[in-house]
């Protein structure tokens, strides 16, 4: 029985949503086409926006924390340098999921 | 006479889980899961700052309930966290699962209110043998050995505990923590007990183990409370040690890589759970208000985010009976508010302004520039960038976004969305009121973590790593899920020659535990092969025997050691 479909005779009839229409009120959006570019334009426009005040600042002295662009390095550099390094490890100790289930199975 | 504020409000969970493993009624179960957490907060709030429920045992003056400023917040942090755990596992109330969680919980409490270290062994034996049950839950092959295994590690680090309070004892002649020092051998090997507890490098692989073998309610009450129990004894015992430093630091890098490629939800939020012990370990070692302060703070903030994560995915996996990345995407169609919450924890782990992370990580960043210790800055900042890659973004994105994995499985359940709606307020609470948590910290911080220089360079950060990891799945570089486990450390506990080399190590111990003596045999008739543990169905999921045996001869060891030097 679909979920809209009439309840049986002498039951209250009652209004059962559509799973599917919470989510698209809030996130239906993103099923419109460009959404995640527009998405991606933001997120630079917030990367852009930063460096631009980070540059406008008048530098303090200390460490390299004062540096510009200190941090717009370190969190591209990090994130990808963890991601490529995490693949190689993917390469050396990727094992099938039941990798060790073999040996525990056996008595 | 013993009044009411003398109990250790850890009595009370205790209690309540005593009371839900005897009741075959849901609807007491549901009560005692709420009510007990609910009373044991009461307790703590009332309660006066000092030393209460004293008593004497074993010739030593034990203190049953100390309230202080750091006890305080761990206990207060705990209470809270049994409470929504409580809430989240309403609509099953599993009898194991009921009495295991609060008796955890309420084993934890226990420990963190303990004023001596025989009290903080007691309760964290308690915490061992319930967190046992609770990775048992779902009551499958595959949990009953992870189980025994968790069991072993727990009990094993518990052994090094006693004979590190033996040892203490008979040098110092006290069960004081203050009195303990990394570079005695007393101290020594209780920082070696509290290490494998808190996952350092090496010792981690229990919790990527048990945590995600749990039932989805399991893991909700397996995550806030052992890991951030050693926490605790770290800062109580070992503030300002520096080599808490490289460890802490090797703790924040080394997670990141295997939770980026991790499929499991729940192993990559075990692995996320080590890179934030990391951050607190470093604190810790860092010491001075600052460091012990960012550390302390970051523990209390973590209780509640990373709940709120393995709520967020357990929901999922309750619904969708998966937690796997390469099995899920577009789930946001269903079940938004889940999403919704799970981005909250996201924002919150990634330390995003307005959110607990970031007033907790902004601390400890400038505990490490006060003392010039740049290394160590600049591994907390690179680390920083890959919690967003693989807690903030990728956690998220694969689960709710990504590629649509045609489930359409029902929102969660309605307590489970009250769960975590709450622990979501909490996070922003928290971030809109840095200076609330401030206040409550064991020495007082002078820290302004919304100043334009803080909030630019986290937004910095954050959003250029969003942009590299945008960048890297476009390119085809980001690691697509696969169906696959990642060897670990336990590859030589678990692989075929480990336990081969296990079965002539227990007989080479089977022989030594016999020479032990008479508190040898008695501990090991209860602890060993034809014991009540070894038959029990826990045990024998175990990696075999082997480890009774192990357990039994250190808990013996530490026994003896410490009835030696008692005289």
């Amino acid at each position: 029985m679909s979920k809209n479909a009439k309840p049986p005779k002498g039951q209250p009839k009652l209004h059962v949503e559509d799973d599917e229409d919470a989510g698209r009120k809030l996130f239906g959006w993103l099923e419109r086409p460009g959404a995640v570019f527009y998405v991606i334009v933001a997120l630079g426009a917030v990367a852009i926006i930063s460096l631009a005040i980070d540059a406008m600042r008048s530098p303090t002295p200390g460490g390299i924390d004062s540096l510009w662009g200190f941090y717009a390095l370190a969190g591209a550099f990090g994130l990808t340098a963890f991601v490529l390094l995490a693949r190689l490890l993917e390469f050396l100790l990727a094992r099938a999921p039941d990798y060790y289930e073999a040996d525990d199975d056996r008595p | 006479m013993i009044g009411l504020e003398d109990l250790n409000p850890g009595f009370v969970l205790i209690l309540g889980g005593l009371i839900c493993a005897l009741s075959p009624w849901i609807l007491l179960r549901q009560l005692v899961l709420v009510a007990a957490p609910a009373a044991a907060a009461v307790l703590i709030v009332g309660a006066s700052y000092g030393e209460h429920g004293m008593t004497e045992a074993l010739r030593f003056n034990l203190i049953l309930f100390r309230l202080d400023e750091l006890s305080y917040l761990f206990g207060l942090a705990f209470a809270l966290a049994a409470l929504l755990g409580g809430v989240y596992s309403l609509h099953k109330a599993d009898r194991l699962e009921s009495a295991s969680a609060l008796i955890h919980a309420g084993g934890a409490m226990a420990a963190v209110f303990a004023g001596d270290l025989v009290s903080f062994f007691l309760g964290v034996e308690v915490m061992a043998l319930s967190g046992a049950g609770i990775v048992l839950g779902p009551r499958t092959k595959d949990s009953a050995r992870a189980a025994g295994r968790y069991l072993t590690v727990q009990l094993l680090a518990g052994g090094l505990l006693a004979a590190g309070v033996a040892l203490t004892a008979g040098a110092e002649r006290s069960l004081d923590f203050n009195t303990l020092r990394w570079d005695s051998w007393g101290g020594g090997v209780i920082l070696l007990a509290l290490g494998i507890k808190c996952a350092f490098p090496g010792v981690h692989f229990w919790v990527k183990d048990a945590y995600p073998r749990a039932s989805a309610v399991g893991a909700v009450f397996l995550a806030p409370f052992t890991t951030k129990l050693a926490i605790y004894g770290l800062v109580r015992a070992y503030a300002g040690a520096d080599i808490l430093i490289p460890i802490g630091a090797a703790m924040v890098i080394f997670p990141i890589l295997y939770a980026s490629i991790e499929n499991d939800l729940r192993r990559t939020l075990s692995y996320s759970l080590v890179n934030q012990l990391g951050f607190m370990v470093i604190g810790i070692g860092i010491g001075g208000p600052a460091g012990v302060g960012g550390a302390v703070a970051l523990a209390f903030c973590h209780v509640f985010y990373k709940g709120l994560l393995f709520m967020g995915v357990g929901a999922v996996l309750e619904r969708t009976g998966t937690a796997k990345s390469s099995e899920l995407g577009g789930l946001w169609r269903t079940m938004p508010a889940t999403a919704i919450f799970t981005m909250i924890g996201a924002a919150a782990i990634s330390a995003v302004p307005l959110f607990s992370g970031f007033i907790a990580k902004s601390l400890l960043l400038d505990a490490a520039t006060g003392q010039a210790l740049w290394w160590v800055w600049i591994v907390m900042v690179i680390g920083a960038a890959g919690v967003l890659e693989h807690a903030g973004v990728k956690i998220p994105f694969l689960t709710f976004f990504g590629k649509d994995s045609g489930k359409r499985p029902k929102e969660a359940p309605l307590n489970m969305l009250l769960a975590m709606a709450a622990s979501a307020a909490i996070c922003i609470f928290i971030g809109l009121n840095p200076q609330w948590l401030y206040s409550l910290l064991p020495a007082p911080v002078q820290h302004e973590p919304y100043t334009t220089s803080h909030v630019l360079a986290q937004l910095q950060m954050l959003s250029f790593a969003a942009l590299a990891f945008v960048a890297l799945r476009r390119s085809g570089l980001h690691p697509t899920p696969r169906d696959v486990i990642l060897l670990d450390v336990d590859w030589f506990a678990r692989s075929r020659p480990a336990k081969m080399a296990g079965a002539w190590a227990v007989r080479a111990l089977s022989a030594f535990e016999a020479a032990l003596g008479s508190v040898g045999r008695s501990l090991s008739s209860f602890v060993g092969a034809e014991g009540p543990i070894a038959r029990s169905r826990v045990w024998r999921g175990a990696a075999g025997n082997s480890s009774a045996g192990w357990i039994a001869a250190i808990l013996a060891a530490a026994v003896l050691v410490g009835l030696s030097t008692f005289h």
